[in-house]
């Protein structure tokens, strides 16, 4: 076949066979909240996004100007006083001038970079578990067999199922003034105690199959341990971490949703949420924005990690 | 090498047994393997798939612990993996991700702690540039070819600076030319540093160029060292110098024939019918009354159900009998004396003598130039040979006629088969590309060899079979004793068969029919025309002239079947004169005369009487005055 047509036509075709038939469909499906949207009103509901998010922008330079001219204003009367002060003898203690911060809304590019933030600290989190755990495993089979049954029993629980648990726990732990937002650990907790298992059982099974000669070769050299570990188990295992990994971010990204909408962390979950709640005639639309941004942002995860997958099983497939 | 009469050896492997599994699967690999190599020996491991080289190489290195016994490597005992006994692996094992030289760089880091960052890179590159691979240094293993990985294989193993280097087939994924040149290339670096090699190979060629010894293991379970082959080639070697040694091909022909003789006979054993007789036959012209009792069906005239079991050396013939492979065998006249002497409680008989004559002294063309062609000119050139460089001649099998035919032509010309030259064992059908190959002055060997070497242009023959002893038993046909005893109606009825067979052969208005019957497939399969001139009792000497040669194959003419009493005599005692079997033996006669006479009634045909046929022709040997009634 043409790979032109293999790689671009076909696509198209089938992308523009699907935005028909979504037109048909959403045009006979009413809601509560008015139809479901149809492709037309959902590419507005993006144009909206983008003029709130350039107003938005616009509402903050003006907030920032007029915070400029606080400034200064505050600064002259500061002076001003300090005069009348010392022509009247009395001490004078400065003071500096501390803006508001801004309130406005998040804009819908903030939600997005926050929710990409919570699932990457969710999946460093997992993997940073999962990667030396699943080394442990694959090394020793005594440890292999006794982690196996959690694993199993641990592996399909539903975020849903831990939200709460975690919530309690977060909660419990970090305090008010805590650098981090409590909805952010909670959801990347979450995240990564339901995306840790693909990582965990392929770096067991990666380093379980290191090749029996390679082994060999390091107990014939009476090579150390920690150069076992990083020249030869670690690198000949990379391929199947980087399969586990890519299947935990998909996992992770799914998962994030969910968690972002109960547990109320301002990313793409708790737009869905929030728009669901304010039930606005611009609300489906909105969410099905949502929708394919959410789509679209873990098609481009699953490929980059896609990517470096392919670079490490081709790095050893050539040897 | 030590200066004591008994240097110690470098690598003690003292009955070390190893099995594998538990309960039922469990499975005695090797066991009580004994071997001891000394510093600075290459030995090698061979034997078939299975036999446990690679497990007794893997014992050494102490990569499992054996079941049984220990091994000690320059005085300690071998508990774990080591640097000092480094390994190079079939499947080179290098990391693909890490260059060449990182991989060499591993190991220096793991077993050459004394070495500085700098004298380490130094070291790396100086064993890179010794195994060839300077070029390649910083290339992926993925990107060089499998010869070079090898090579960066061994030279993973030379930093190491290693007591002993273990190889477990090395080249045996490599294609003959880079084997080759890696075979060349080790031995390079082998006479350079000298270090003590254990080395597993299949490559018969591969271990006689390399090594000092070669270990034969005998098949699995159980498997143990078998025999040890001393390699005497001169060293250094080099592949032309050792292939055209004399004794290159001696030894390539002990280790092929102990690995075919230790082949496994895989699948389900056939169930035989019980009434079948198996009877073995070697392919060469002589075989033709076998073969024609089959075409003409004369064994189930006889009322006889037999299957031709064809045996690719005289070596294997015998053991099918005594396997009980086979009922019945083709055998070659002299072989039952020295088989009945070494097997005392298995004797083997015979019953008739299926030929005569038939054989030929072939000397090597080319000597033509120098003016040899006749047994004279030949014995003078002899003579001026330096003594390191004796003329070596083939035959087939000690215990042969062509053995004995060949020491007593050699001696009435005065050359002294002990002392002038050598004799050495080469299967027939390899006998002419020796020849060829001038490993060879000449050889002795029955039809179609002779024709074959004299019509690829490669051989002449001085003096054909009937000039040596004329009418001398050549094939007899033989069973064992036991077998013949609880089938006596068989053997005689095999025995009729074949005598009908052999007038058949005998007479010449036949002789076409049996040439175009032993060229076919299930015979000898090899072209007409070879076997023309001497199933025409012709003999073409190779100097152009086709001679007539009246019973060069003698069949079936006065009492030629019969093995007589004088002739086992005869044939006994040149066994003892050519060194094949001790001087002091008693003799025993091999001839089961009533299947004989049995035989001759059922075929029609009247018993011998009267002396002897034939009388060695030499009557200056002892052979000769004993023929003569002059005491020895």
């Amino acid at each position: 076949m043409n790979p032109l047509a293999r790689k671009i036509v076909f696509p198209i075709v089938s992308i523009l066979l699907f935005l028909m038939l979504w037109s048909a469909f959403a045009a006979s499906i009413e809601t509560s909240l008015g139809d479901f949207p149809s492709p037309k009103s959902t590419w507005s509901a993006f144009v909206d996004l983008k003029d709130e998010y350039l107003g938005e922008k616009q509402n903050r330079k003006d907030y920032e100007q007029r915070m400029v001219e606080k400034e200064t204003t505050f600064y002259e009367v500061q002076e001003r006083r300090r005069i009348k002060y010392e022509e009247r003898g009395r001490e004078f203690t400065p003071k500096t001038f501390t803006a508001p911060p801004y309130a406005g809304k998040p804009t819908y590019p903030e939600q997005i970079f926050r929710s990409l933030k919570t699932v990457f600290f969710g999946f460093l989190i997992a993997t940073v578990i999962a990667v030396p755990l699943g080394i442990f495993c694959g090394m020793n089979e005594f440890i292999r067999i006794s982690m196996n049954p959690i694993i199993q029993i641990l592996k399909p629980v539903s975020p849903l199922a831990w939200l709460p648990l975690v919530t309690l726990v977060v909660s419990a732990k970090i305090s008010q003034d805590s650098s981090m937002e409590k909805s952010f650990v909670i959801s990347a907790v979450v995240v990564a105690l339901c995306s840790l298992w693909p990582t965990l059982i392929n770096t067991a099974l990666g380093v379980a199959s290191v090749s029996e000669d390679h082994l060999n070769v390091a107990r014939v050299l009476n090579v150390p341990q920690r150069v076992r570990i990083f020249k030869i188990i670690l690198p000949s295992a990379l391929p199947y971490i980087f399969t586990g990994l890519r299947i935990s971010l998909g996992i992770g990204w799914m998962v994030l949703i969910a968690a972002e909408m109960l547990a109320q962390n301002p990313g793409l979950g708790k737009f869905v949420w929030d728009m669901f709640q304010n039930g606005s005639s611009q609300t489906l639309g909105m969410i099905m924005a949502a929708v394919i941004t959410i789509g679209g942002i873990g098609y481009m995860l699953d490929r980059g990690m896609q990517m470096l997958e392919n670079f490490f099983a081709y790095e050893k497939s050539k040897g | 090498m030590s200066e004591t009469d008994t240097p110690k050896p470098y690598i003690e492997i003292r009955d070390i047994g190893i099995a594998f599994g538990k309960g039922k699967s469990r499975v005695q690999v090797l066991e009580k393997v004994h071997l001891n190599i000394q510093e600075g020996e290459f030995v090698c491991l061979i034997g078939h798939s299975g036999c446990g080289k690679s497990t007794l190489l893997n014992l050494v290195a102490g990569l499992y612990p054996p079941s049984a016994g220990s091994c000690v490597v320059d005085g300690s005992l071998v508990k774990s993996p080591g640097p000092d006994r480094m390994m190079v692996f079939q499947n080179h094992s290098l990391l693909p991700w890490q260059t060449i030289r990182q991989n060499v760089a591993l190991a220096a880091d793991c077993a050459r702690p004394e070495l500085n960052k700098a004298e380490k890179a130094e070291e790396v590159e100086a064993t890179l540039e010794m195994v060839g691979l300077s070029h390649a240094m910083d290339k992926r293993p993925s990107e060089v070819s499998g010869g070079m990985k090898q090579r960066a294989g061994i030279a993973r193993a030379l930093i190491t600076k290693p007591k002993v280097l273990l190889m477990d087939e090395p080249f045996g994924a490599l294609d003959a030319l880079t084997r080759g040149k890696l075979q060349e290339s080790l031995l390079e670096i082998w006479e350079r540093n000298r270090i003590t090699v254990m080395m597993v190979t299949h490559d018969v060629d591969e271990a006689i160029l390399l090594s000092d010894r070669v270990v034969m293991m005998s098949n699995g379970p159980k498997a143990n060292v078998a025999k040890i082959l001393d390699v005497g080639l001169p060293r250094p070697r080099s592949r032309m110098e050792a292939v055209n040694h004399p004794l290159y091909y001696q030894y390539r022909n002990s280790l092929t024939r102990f690995l075919h003789d230790n082949k496994h006979h895989h699948g389900p054993k056939v169930e035989r019918d019980p009434e079948e007789i198996s009877l073995g036959f070697i392919p060469l012209s002589d075989c033709a009354p076998i073969i024609m009792a089959r075409e003409l069906g004369l064994f189930e005239k006889m009322g006889l159900k037999v299957t031709l079991s064809r045996e690719p050396t005289w070596r294997a013939a015998s053991k099918g009998l005594m396997e009980g492979r086979n009922h019945a065998s083709m055998m070659l006249a002299p072989t039952p004396f020295l088989h009945n002497l070494e097997n005392p409680g298995k004797p083997i008989q015979s019953s008739m003598v299926l030929s005569r004559n038939g054989n030929a002294i072939t000397l090597r063309k080319n000597l033509q130039e120098l003016g040899i062609h006749d047994r004279d000119t030949l014995a003078t050139w002899i003579k001026q040979q330096p003594p390191n460089k004796k003329p070596v001649f083939g035959m087939v099998f000690p215990s042969s006629m062509h053995n004995l035919i060949l020491q007593d032509w050699l001696r009435a010309g005065g050359i002294d088969p002990d002392h002038d030259v050598e004799i050495i064992v080469i299967p027939p059908p390899q006998m002419v590309a020796n020849l060829e190959l001038n490993n060879l002055v000449g050889c002795c060997v029955g039809e179609p060899w002779n024709s074959l070497a004299i019509q690829k242009g490669v051989g002449f023959v001085p003096e054909a079979d009937d000039a040596l002893w004329p009418s001398h038993p050549e094939k007899i046909l033989t069973f064992t004793r036991e077998w013949q005893k609880s089938n006596p109606d068989k053997a005689s009825k095999l025995t009729a068969a074949l005598m009908q067979a052999c007038a058949y052969c005998a007479n010449l208005e036949n002789r076409d029919h049996i040439i175009q019957t032993l060229a076919q497939k299930n015979a000898v399969h090899l072209p007409e025309e070879t076997f023309a001139f001497s199933m025409r009792d012709q003999f073409d000497n190779g100097d152009g002239h086709v001679k007539d040669l009246p019973g060069f194959h003698q069949f079936f003419e006065a009492s030629s079947t019969y093995f007589h009493e004088d002739e086992q005599r005869w044939i006994s005692e040149k066994l003892r004169q050519a060194g094949v079997t001790p001087v002091h033996e008693n003799f025993s006669l091999i001839f089961d005369e009533t299947t004989y006479r049995e035989g001759c009634a059922l075929s029609g045909y009247s018993p011998a009487e009267g002396p002897a046929l034939s009388t060695p022709h030499f009557s200056n040997t002892r052979i000769g005055r004993l023929a003569e009634g002059v005491p020895a």
